[in-house]
């Protein structure tokens, strides 16, 4: 399917064939659609925003030389539709403050824990968010994230110190216990 | 525990796997678009269409003309100059003899009233 492209050939040297687009998205479906999600908390938004990232992979495939340059690639489009998707409905954004904090009840299955915590990501400021996502989800290093996003790295590290701080205190405003 | 630390963060982040068929569904998008008759829009936008010498004869034709009225425009400039600095000078040529006019008749009158008088020394002692 589609157009010829040029073999591509990741750091070890493993080839995937043009037609490996298909082997390429399903390779990094995963990746792309959690980055949208983790950002949009949108299933729906999520899915159309991936969709239209790897159709522009398709189009640009030619002119990517690596396995890791798709990686990288990727994630940079993503990350730029991401924060175009969010300009584009600003309108209706809840900020971090406006997130309603958890009830102070019994002590919360890992499981709630995991969505406050995805809840509070996503109301983040779009670019403290994508920097804590590409952080967790991605793994990557502050030098990597200003990479990908294009900002110098202290202000990555800076985004990352005050956004946990962020998410320790909200959750430790019901807690009053913050694991050090 | 209403505490976390930064596994707690990469588990709530960890990735998800997109709905079932997605791929199949951008497959599916990705024929379709290929299948599109005309040029595709490349990463700048859309593409000229016709033959590559078209284009660069049209551009050449145009740094042509351009180059062609900058060229004309300079010389309408400096002719028009050149006629008004041709002007100025004519003026002053004509005040210039208006001037000089007017310093010799006023010369000539000084004359006449300086006529030369006759000496009559010695001539009635």
């Amino acid at each position: 399917m589609g157009e010829p492209v040029a073999r591509i050939r990741d750091a070890a040297g493993h080839g995937e064939e043009p037609g490996d687009f298909d082997a390429i998205l399903r390779r990094h479906q995963s990746m792309v659609f959690s980055l949208a999600l983790h950002f949009l908390r949108d299933r729906d938004a999520a899915e159309e925003l991936a969709q239209d990232v790897f159709l522009q992979l398709h189009r640009h495939l030619g002119s990517l030389t690596s396995a890791a340059h798709i990686t990288f690639w990727l994630r940079k489009v993503t990350a730029r539709r991401c924060i175009d998707y969010a300009r584009r409905r600003r309108g209706r954004h809840v900020s971090l403050d406006a997130v309603p904090e958890p009830a102070a009840d019994a002590p919360v299955p890992d499981s709630l824990l995991a969505g406050r915590l995805r809840r509070l990501v996503a109301a983040l400021p779009e670019q403290p968010r994508l920097v804590m996502i590409l952080r967790y989800q991605e793994d990557l290093t502050p030098a990597e994230i200003a990479g990908t996003l294009g900002m110098p790295v202290a202000t990555v590290k800076s985004h990352l110190q005050r956004s946990l701080a962020l998410l320790r205190g909200k959750l430790a405003r019901v807690a009053g216990d913050i694991r050090p | 525990m209403n505490r976390f630390d930064e596994a707690d963060l990469r588990d709530a982040l960890r990735r998800k796997e997109p709905p079932p068929g997605f791929a199949e569904r951008v497959l599916r998008r990705a024929g379709r678009e290929a299948a599109l008759p005309g040029p595709r829009p490349g990463p700048g936008g859309p593409r000229l269409t016709g033959p590559r010498w078209l284009a660069w004869a049209a551009a050449a034709a145009i740094v042509l003309a351009a180059a062609g009225g900058v060229r004309y425009y300079a010389a309408q400039q400096e002719r028009v100059a050149g006629e008004a600095a041709k002007a100025q000078v004519m003026l002053a040529l004509q005040i210039a003899g208006s001037k000089l006019q007017m310093v010799q008749a006023r010369v000539r009158g000084a004359g006449d009233e300086r006529a030369p008088v006759p000496d009559r020394r010695g001539s009635g002692s």
